[in-house]
């Protein structure tokens, strides 16, 4: 029957069609993952790889393959759908007359086998015979056949232009060596930074710190690879940051250590007995400690005297017990506004890399407490006579003698967090090279309404005032200085108010995530939120203040020609025009209230009560515009 | 040729039934439109609603002709016609008849005396203009076909129609008819002024010679018969489906429509689906189809519905009108699910 040939045809068409939408959602979806994966350095060199033989860029291939499945999966789905015959009778009967003979004759075969409609049927049969499938089902571009375009050529675009927008830039993390790479620094343009981490190579190197070591190759590393031009900004900026808090904490680590062992080699010196293992671990001259004079001389002590050596031992374990608690208490609060201004930065990390948390002072506190165990048990031991007294004690020794020269490193690595802050604030400000942070600069700056917005000299006309905290808890160096200029007076500062007359770098820093700067004299890179004293224009999308005073819009009411306006249209009318005042809407209250209460007291008509009610809603204060769907 | 079988039989008459019933109506509507200028729809419609049995409401103003089509209807069908001005003062027992009391040769007794609704076809000119007391004597005659007065009911005569006609409802002295009656007419039609073309062809046919009669073009069994055809055409069940699904979008509270929602205080009975699917079924035999079709609905949809959608008093206020939603009804709608 026809029918069953429309179905055929309509089934086609839906493979054609779910084909061409299968094949444009998975276009789509590839050109988005490709997209993503190019800013985000995840994609593979489109043009690297060739297929053996084919001379065809793999994944070219592997995108073609996707594509010709998803077409397949699309018509497989679409034509595996039901199409009802109802479909079908009624794209016939719109090619015969638009009768719907066929739907009916469809239905009613069944349901009513009476003359009529066996007479339908014969009629729609006749009709039918007639038809040719193609005029009920004729052929079509299949739809979507645009959006397949558009998603190819989306597809195309994504993997063949390079991602080299400012915003993509930005946006490329760490490790992205192929979209984010950037031109070349000059020579001498990480001269001091550079000079930092050999300084604490060599720092290491003499103090055979690992942790030293560690921090200091990767800054050189850093280094390296920008002067390279092989590390993008953002990637920079998350290096930095990473190693800025390893090497804080590292540093506050080592600050602990020396305080704890100077502490314990008080101790020890206090007694004569001990006295020159106190020396050989804290040399009062500043040199470093010697930790096989320092072994020797206490188990040299503890044979001898072991008493005088119990004594001196517990005495130094008690020391030592103080600071481990005092870490565990309170962490390590001594640099508690860095660790804040890193908290700022981290807003976007996740709350346990950020470093000096509580958790992060465990390992510190459990270290601690290890020595003074050790220092009691090698007490005990003496105390008690034990034969191993001698070697714990010059064990202990030697323990303590190395956490003073790990204390020692202390500097050094709070030289390195200083240079990669000040490196990651250079970058910030756009000093490498970078036009990202300028113009996120002047976006910002034209956000804030600020006129001329994001020019650097204009920052040097500011006058910045900042805090810095420096490095030793308490102590805060104030810095008043002169840039070219203009002058700043302040503090560069970690999260002090900076003012300055154009917001310059407030608004760079917040959209940036960085350190802001005031240019406050010295190298001093600061932080700080900048407040403009210049008068700015309104927001960026704000709107105009809206005219609080109302106005009444003249209406007018349209005529149909010859009919002349309506009791409805006249009253209503004259309601928008003159009836809207407030002693109008008193006046209405009054008269409605009174005749709803004489329509509910007496028997009115319903013809009549229907009139009334009617006349008291067309003329019932209101204002004069009208719903939307009514009669204009 | 070998006789036709039962079934083919059958199939031949109701094609030929079908083809009559198109002929008759189309030479019922050329007598018509020999008397009437114009209202070609109006009078289609009429016919329409004599076929199937209801009553037809008409609103214009005077003077469009709408007392010569009824007339020219009933006389081109042999029916009996009257017709009732309608006035403030009428009673009721001026339509529907009163008891007399009657002297002849056995004494007094009470007689009942009809009134001009023992018509077959009846004209209730300007209906608005009377009370709703009188207008609502109309009431059991419309639906039951009867007049009950004391305790005696008096059958019509079939086939009973009446045509009624209102003045738009913003004119003085109306009184707007109560829905239980609304509902009572199959359809309610909006009678326009003629074009000017057409008042040319009026003026030429009433200021000239004396106007020719009214021919005879059916007979009154024929029109019962053609009655009983129209109720054994089918509907097909997505047609119906259409109709109720209609019919329901009416109603505010089950409406996909927020105008709808809006404006509308009440819906539309089931008798506004009954008029549309008799409307369709006689527009498809009028076609000499055997089964309506949607197209046919939404022809008949406006006049069977537009009285039977009641406004709410912020949709008079609004100025909202039924026609208006109900086009947006079916232009929403869609045919089948």
């Amino acid at each position: 029957m026809r029918l069953g040939q429309i179905r055929r045809r309509l089934r086609l068409q839906a493979a054609v069609e779910g084909a061409v939408l299968g094949a444009t959602i998975v276009a789509a979806a590839l050109a988005v993952g490709l997209a993503i994966a190019r800013a985000r350095g995840q994609a593979a060199d489109a043009r690297g790889a060739t297929l053996n033989g084919l001379g065809l860029a793999a994944p070219v291939v592997v995108a073609v393959l996707a594509v010709l499945l998803g077409a397949l999966a699309g018509a497989a789905a679409r034509a595996a759908r039901r199409i009802p015959l109802d479909r079908c009778a009624r794209l016939a009967d719109a090619a015969l007359d638009g009768q719907d003979r066929l739907l009916s004759a469809l239905h009613l075969e069944v349901s009513a086998p009476s003359a009529f409609a066996r007479a339908l049927c014969a009629d729609a049969v006749r009709r039918a015979e007639a038809l040719l499938p193609r005029a009920a089902v004729p052929p079509r571009r299949p739809a979507g056949l645009r959006a397949l375009g558009v998603a190819a050529l989306a597809l195309a675009g994504a993997a063949v232009v390079p991602a080299s927008s400012s915003a993509a830039r930005i946006a490329a993390p760490a490790g992205n060596d192929v979209a984010a790479r950037r031109a070349p620094l000059p020579a001498g343009a990480l001269d001091g930074e550079r000079d930092a981490a050999a300084a604490a190579m060599a720092e290491a190197a003499r103090l055979g710190d690992a942790r030293l070591t560690a921090l200091a190759a990767e800054l050189d590393r850093t280094l390296r690879r920008l002067a390279a031009g092989t590390l993008g900004d953002r990637a920079a900026l998350d290096l930095l940051r990473a190693l800025a808090a390893r090497a804080g904490e590292a540093a506050r680590d080592a600050r602990r250590d020396a305080q704890t062992v100077e502490a314990a080699a008080r101790a020890l010196a206090a007694n004569a007995e001990t006295r020159a293992a106190g020396q050989a671990i804290a040399p009062p001259g500043g040199e470093a400690a010697d930790e096989a004079r320092a072994a020797d001389a206490l188990a040299a002590s503890a044979v001898a005297h072991p008493a005088e050596t119990a004594r001196a031992l517990a005495a130094a374990a008690e020391t030592v017990a103080n600071a481990a608690a005092g870490s565990s208490q309170t962490g390590d609060d001594a640099d508690a506004p860095g660790q804040r201004r890193l908290a700022r930065d981290d807003k976007r990390q996740s709350a346990g890399e950020v470093s000096g948390s509580p958790a992060a002072t465990e390992p510190a506190a459990r270290h601690l407490e290890r020595l003074r165990r050790d220092l009691d048990d090698a007490a005990t031991a003496c105390r008690s006579g034990d034969p191993t007294c001698g070697t714990r004690a010059g064990e202990r020794g030697r323990d303590l003698a190395q956490m003073e020269r790990q204390g020692a490193a202390g500097e050094s690595l709070r030289s390195v967090e200083r240079t990669a802050e000040q490196l990651r604030a250079r970058i910030g400000r756009g000093e490498l090279g970078s036009g990202d942070a300028q113009a996120l600069r002047s976006f910002g700056q034209a956000a804030r309404g600020t006129p001329g917005g994001g020019e650097r000299d204009q920052a040097r006309d500011g006058d910045g005032e900042g805090r810095r905290s420096t490095d030793a808890p308490g102590s805060k160096a104030q810095a008043r200085g002169e840039s070219d200029d203009g002058s700043g007076a302040g503090q560069a500062g970690a999260d002090g108010p900076g003012r300055g007359r154009t917001a310059d770098t407030g608004a760079a820093s917040a959209l940036l995530g960085v350190a802001g700067s005031d240019r406050s004299g010295a190298e001093a890179a600061g932080t700080g939120n900048g407040i403009g004293h210049q008068p700015g224009g309104p927001p960026l999308g704000a709107r105009a203040a809206a005219g609080s005073d109302a106005r009444s819009e003249a209406s007018e009411v349209p005529l149909a020609d010859g009919a002349g306006p309506s009791r409805a249209e006249v009253i209503g009318t004259a309601a928008g025009h003159g009836f809207a005042s407030r002693g109008y809407a008193r006046a209405y209250a009054d008269y409605a209230a009174a005749v709803e209460d004489a329509l509910a007291a007496a028997a009115v008509p319903d013809g009549k009560r229907f009139l009334v009610r009617r006349y008291f809603d067309l003329i019932r204060p209101r204002t004069s515009t009208r719903a939307p769907g009514g009669r204009p | 040729m070998s006789a036709p079988s039962p079934l083919e039989g059958d199939v031949a008459a109701v094609t030929a039934a079908v083809a009559d019933f198109r002929a008759d109506v189309d030479r019922l509507l050329a007598e018509i439109s020999r008397r009437l200028v114009g209202q070609d729809e109006v009078a289609g419609a009429v016919v329409s609603a004599l076929l199937a049995g209801g009553h037809v409401l008409l609103e214009g103003v005077p003077g469009l002709g709408k007392t010569l089509l009824v007339r020219t209807a009933a006389a081109a069908m042999d029916l009996t016609f009257s017709r009732v001005q309608f006035t403030p003062d009428l009673m009721p027992a001026d339509v529907i008849g009163t008891n007399l009391i009657v002297d002849d040769a056995g004494g007094r007794r009470f007689e009942f005396q009809k009134g001009p609704l023992f018509a077959h076809v009846v004209l209730a000119d300007e209906i608005n203009r009377a009370t709703p007391k009188t207008q609502s004597a109309l009431l059991e005659a419309m639906q039951e076909q009867s007049v009950t007065v004391g305790k005696l009911t008096h059958a019509l005569p079939p086939p009973f129609f009446v045509l009624a006609t209102q003045n738009p409802i913003e004119m003085e002295g109306t009184y707007p008819l109560p829905e239980a009656q609304l509902d009572r007419f199959l359809y309610k039609l909006r009678v326009e002024p003629p074009t000017g073309a057409e008042l040319h062809r009026i003026l030429d046919r009433t200021t000239g010679a004396a106007d020719e009669e009214t021919r005879v073009v059916l007979g009154r069994e024929r029109l019962l018969a053609m009655r009983a055809l129209v109720r054994q055409v089918p509907v097909a069940r997505p047609i119906q489906d259409f109709v109720v699904r209609l019919v329901e979008a009416t109603h505010p509270a089950r409406s996909p429509l927020a105008t709808v929602k809006r404006f509308v205080r009440y819906g539309s009975s089931p008798r506004g689906a009954q008029a549309v699917i008799l409307g369709a079924k006689i527009e498809a035999l009028r076609a000499g189809r055997f089964a309506p079709s949607f197209a046919d609905v939404r022809r008949v949809a406006l006049p069977a519905l537009r009285h039977r959608v009641l406004l709410n008093f912020d949709g008079e206020a609004e100025g909202v009108t039924a026609d208006a939603l109900c086009a947006e009804l079916l232009a929403a709608l869609p045919e089948m699910p």
